[in-house]
C-alpha cells in the first residue's frame, strides 16, 4: 500500500445541490431524485435511509451519473473535490469512477464472474483501472484482502466457494483497490445474515477510520446507518425529508417520518415498545402528492400540509427538518408517536 | 396448559449428491446434518421463537414440523397423534390445522391468480361452496386490512407491494382457521419500515384467536417482539432455549451472547457491545467434533473440541448446552 496520504480530514470532499435527477416511464416522468443537497466532508460518513421507492438508491447511483437509459439529470450540481461531475465529459467522468470514487453494490453474489477466480477478477481490476504489472496487482490484492480480514489463500478460490460474508468483504477489496477518497455503498450488509453483518460493520467502520475514506452509505434499515454514520439523510418520496448529526437525529428526530422509521424497530437491547408502522405505501413519483410529500400517511397532517412543501427548519446539533410543525411535535416530547397512537384507533 | 405441537428427537440428514465415491458406493457415505435430535413443545396459544444463523437447520424444522419433509427420525406430536410418519393423503386432515407463511412473498404467489383465486384455494381443496368462499374471503382480506376487501381480490400479484403480497399469504393461511402456523421469516424480505405492521397483525391473531406459532427468524429483535419463549439453534442442535426475556436479556451460551451483539440498534444508547464476532457457520457435512461452536467460542476449553455438552438445565429453568454456563 502507498504511503498513508495527506490527512485532510474535514475539509469538504462532495458539495451536492439541488440534484435533480427524473427516469421516463410509461406513464411519464418518476422524480425519483428531487432538489437534493447536502456536503460531505472527507472522512466522514453520511447515511442515506428510506423505504424501497424513495429515490436512496437512486440518489447513490446518480452521483457517480450511473443513470438508467431512461434518467436524466435535469438540475443540479455534484462537485466533486472542485470538479462539477454534471457536465463532466464521460470519459473523464469514466476516470475517475473507481479510481477515486468507488461502490460497493447490495449483490455481491452476482457481481462476481463465478467462472473465474476470485483473486484473478481483482487482479484484472485493479491492472485495469491502475496500469499495475501482474505481480505488482497481485500482491496488491492480497494485501486488500488481509485489510477486510480475509486470508491471501482465498484469491485462489472461486465465488462459489465463498459465503455471502466473505463475497461482500471481497467486494470491499475491489472498491478499496485504487484507493478511492469517496465510496458509496448501497445496502452493502442487507442480503448477509446478522453475525456476517455485524462483522462487515464492523470492518467498513475500521477501514473508514484507518483509511480516512468518506462515505454515502444507503439503506432501508436505519440500525444499520446508526452502527457507522455519523450523519443521517433521511429520504422520502425523492426528497431528503430531515438532516443532522446521528446522535441527535437518532435520540430526537423532527420529522414525523423519521419518528415513524425509528419506532418501527424493534429493540433487542432497549426497553420494548409497541412497533408502529407507517400506514400506506411511498407515493407514485410520477405523481407525487402536493405540499409536503408525506401528508397522506403523515398522522399530525394539517391543511397547510397538503397544500405547501414545508422549507427545511433547523433543528439540533446543524441538522434541518422539512415539517411544517417541528416546534409542535418538539413540544409533544419524547415519542410524539404514542400521544398519536393513544388517539387513533 | 393444552400442548399444541411437541417435537422429540428430531433428525434430518441429507445424503451428499454429487460425490463419485459415493455413487460408486465406495468410501464413507457423506450426510448433511441439517436436524440431529432436536426437542421442543408449543402450547396451545404460544408463540415460539426460533432463531439462529443461515444453515443452522431453522427452516429444515419448520418444513419437518409441516411435514413437507419427511424426517429421518422422531416424533411430531400434533394434537396427541405423531404425523412423523404419516404418508400425503394421510396428512391432507392434518394439513387444514396446521399452515405454513414462507419467507418470500414474491414466490410464494402464483402470477396467474387474482388475490381471490389465491385466498380461496385451501376452501376449494376443503370442498367448500362458491359463495361461502367468496364470503371468507372476504373477511380474511379485511382480517389482515386489505381494504376495501373487494378491490383487493381482483388484484393480481404484480399489482400489490411487498407487504401487501405478505398480507395476501397469511389471509391465505388464515382462511382455514389453523390452530398452528409455522411462520419462516416472513417479514425479512420486507423492508423495516413495514415490518410492524405484519408482525401486529399475527400478534393479534395470537392473541384473539389463540392461534399457537412457531416463528422462525434470523433477527433476535423481531424474536423478542413476537415470542414468549426461544429456541436457538446451532449446526442442527438447540444450544439454549428458555423464556424470551431471560434468553435476550441474560444469554447464558456464547453463541446466544453472539447473536445478540451482532444486533444493530438505531439508538445510539443501545449501541452493541465491542463483542468479537468470531468466524463462520461450520459445515454440517463434518461439524466440528465436540461442541460445534467451540472453534468460534470466545471462552473454549480443550473439552469443548472433545466432550459434547448436553443441553442442560440451568438454575433459573432455561436449558443450556455449554459446558461452562451456569
Amino acid at each position: 500500500m502507498k504511503a498513508p496520504r495527506e490527512s485532510r480530514s474535514g475539509t469538504t470532499l462532495l458539495t451536492v445541490r439541488d440534484l435533480t435527477m427524473h427516469f421516463q416511464v410509461g406513464s411519464g416522468w418518476v422524480r425519483a431524485v428531487d432538489g437534493v443537497s447536502f456536503e460531505l466532508r472527507r472522512g466522514e460518513t453520511l447515511g442515506v435511509v428510506g423505504e424501497s421507492g424513495s429515490g436512496k438508491t437512486s440518489l447513490g447511483y446518480a452521483l457517480l451519473r450511473l443513470l438508467p437509459s431512461n434518467g436524466r439529470i435535469l438540475r443540479g450540481s455534484i462537485v466533486f473535490d472542485g470538479t462539477d461531475l454534471v457536465p463532466l465529459p464521460d470519459d473523464e467522468l469514466r476516470r475517475l469512477r473507481w479510481t477515486r470514487v468507488a461502490m460497493i453494490f447490495q449483490n455481491a453474489m452476482s457481481a462476481l464472474n463465478p467462472v473465474f477466480r476470485v483473486g484473478d477478477q481483482i487482479v484484472d481490476a485493479i491492472r485495469h483501472h491502475t496500469g499495475a504489472s501482474r505481480a505488482v496487482a497481485r500482491e496488491r490484492a492480497g494485501a486488500l484482502f488481509e485489510l477486510v480480514g480475509l486470508s491471501r489463500t482465498r484469491l485462489r478460490g472461486y465465488p462459489h466457494e465463498f459465503s455471502g460474508g466473505m463475497k461482500q468483504r471481497a467486494m470491499i477489496a475491489l472498491a478499496l483497490s485504487c484507493e478511492p477518497d469517496l465510496v458509496i455503498a448501497d445496502e452493502p450488509t442487507t442480503a448477509l445474515d446478522v453475525v456476517a453483518q455485524g462483522q462487515v460493520l464492523r470492518q467498513i467502520k475500521d477501514l473508514q477510520r484507518d483509511l480516512d475514506l468518506a462515505m454515502v452509505f444507503v439503506s432501508h434499515d436505519i440500525s444499520v446507518v446508526a452502527e457507522i454514520c455519523k450523519d443521517v439523510a433521511v429520504m422520502y418520496a425523492g426528497e431528503l425529508v430531515e438532516y443532522g448529526a446521528a446522535e441527535h437525529l437518532l435520540t430526537e428526530p423532527r420529522h414525523p417520518y423519521t419518528m415513524a422509521l425509528l419506532r418501527s424497530f424493534p429493540s433487542v437491547r432497549g426497553p420494548q415498545k409497541t412497533l408502529l408502522s407507517v400506514p400506506g405505501s411511498p407515493p407514485d413519483l410520477v405523481r407525487p402528492p402536493s405540499g409536503c410529500r408525506f401528508h397522506p400517511r403523515c398522522p399530525f397532517a394539517q391543511q397547510i400540509c397538503r397544500e405547501v412543501s414545508p422549507p427545511p427548519v433547523a433543528t439540533a446539533g446543524a441538522g434541518w427538518a422539512r415539517c411544517h410543525f417541528t416546534e409542535e411535535i418538539r413540544r409533544l416530547g419524547q415519542d410524539p408517536l404514542d400521544v398519536v397512537a393513544a388517539v387513533t384507533p | 396448559m393444552k400442548t399444541a405441537l411437541e417435537v422429540k428427537d428430531l433428525y434430518k440428514h441429507y445424503p451428499v449428491r454429487g460425490s463419485l465415491l459415493g455413487a460408486l458406493g465406495v468410501g464413507k457415505r457423506r450426510v448433511v446434518h441439517a436436524v440431529d435430535g432436536i426437542s421442543f413443545a408449543i402450547e396451545q396459544g404460544e408463540i415460539l421463537g426460533l432463531v439462529g444463523e443461515s444453515g443452522c437447520g431453522k427452516t429444515t424444522t419448520g418444513k419437518l414440523v409441516t411435514r413437507l419433509e419427511a424426517p429421518t427420525g422422531g416424533s411430531i406430536l400434533f394434537q396427541g397423534r405423531d404425523i412423523a410418519g404419516l404418508s400425503q393423503p394421510q396428512l391432507r386432515t392434518v394439513r387444514q390445522d396446521l399452515q405454513i407463511i414462507f419467507q418470500d412473498p414474491y414466490d410464494s404467489l402464483d402470477p396467474r391468480y387474482t388475490v381471490e383465486m389465491a385466498v380461496q384455494e385451501p376452501l376449494r381443496a376443503a370442498g367448500i361452496a362458491a359463495a361461502e368462499r367468496r364470503r371468507r374471503v372476504e373477511e380474511t382480506l379485511d382480517m389482515v386490512e386489505l381494504r376495501p376487501a373487494r378491490m383487493f381480490m381482483s388484484r393480481y400479484p404484480h399489482e400489490l407491494s411487498g407487504g401487501q403480497r405478505q398480507r395476501v399469504a397469511i389471509a391465505r393461511a388464515m382462511i382455514v382457521r389453523p390452530t398452528f402456523v409455522i411462520a419462516d421469516e416472513p417479514v425479512s424480505m420486507l423492508d423495516v419500515s413495514i415490518r410492524a405492521g405484519l408482525l401486529g397483525l399475527m400478534r393479534k391473531w395470537n392473541r384473539e384467536l389463540g392461534v399457537s406459532f412457531l416463528f422462525i427468524t434470523h433477527d433476535l429483535g423481531v424474536a423478542r417482539y413476537m415470542s414468549n419463549r426461544i429456541v436457538v439453534m446451532y449446526l442442527g442442535r438447540i444450544v439454549e432455549t428458555g423464556e424470551t426475556e431471560a434468553i435476550i436479556g441474560r444469554p447464558k451460551h456464547p453463541y446466544t451472547q453472539m447473536l445478540i451483539a451482532a444486533v444493530p440498534d438505531p439508538d445510539p444508547r443501545n449501541r452493541r457491545p465491542e463483542q468479537e464476532l468470531r468466524g463462520e457457520v461450520a459445515s454440517a457435512i463434518d461439524p466440528p467434533s465436540g461442541c460445534h461452536f467451540h472453534p468460534r467460542c470466545p471462552i473454549a476449553q480443550a473439552i469443548c473440541a472433545v466432550e459434547d455438552p448436553a443441553l442442560r438445565q440451568l438454575r433459573d429453568g432455561r436449558l443450556a448446552a455449554c459446558h461452562f454456563a451456569e
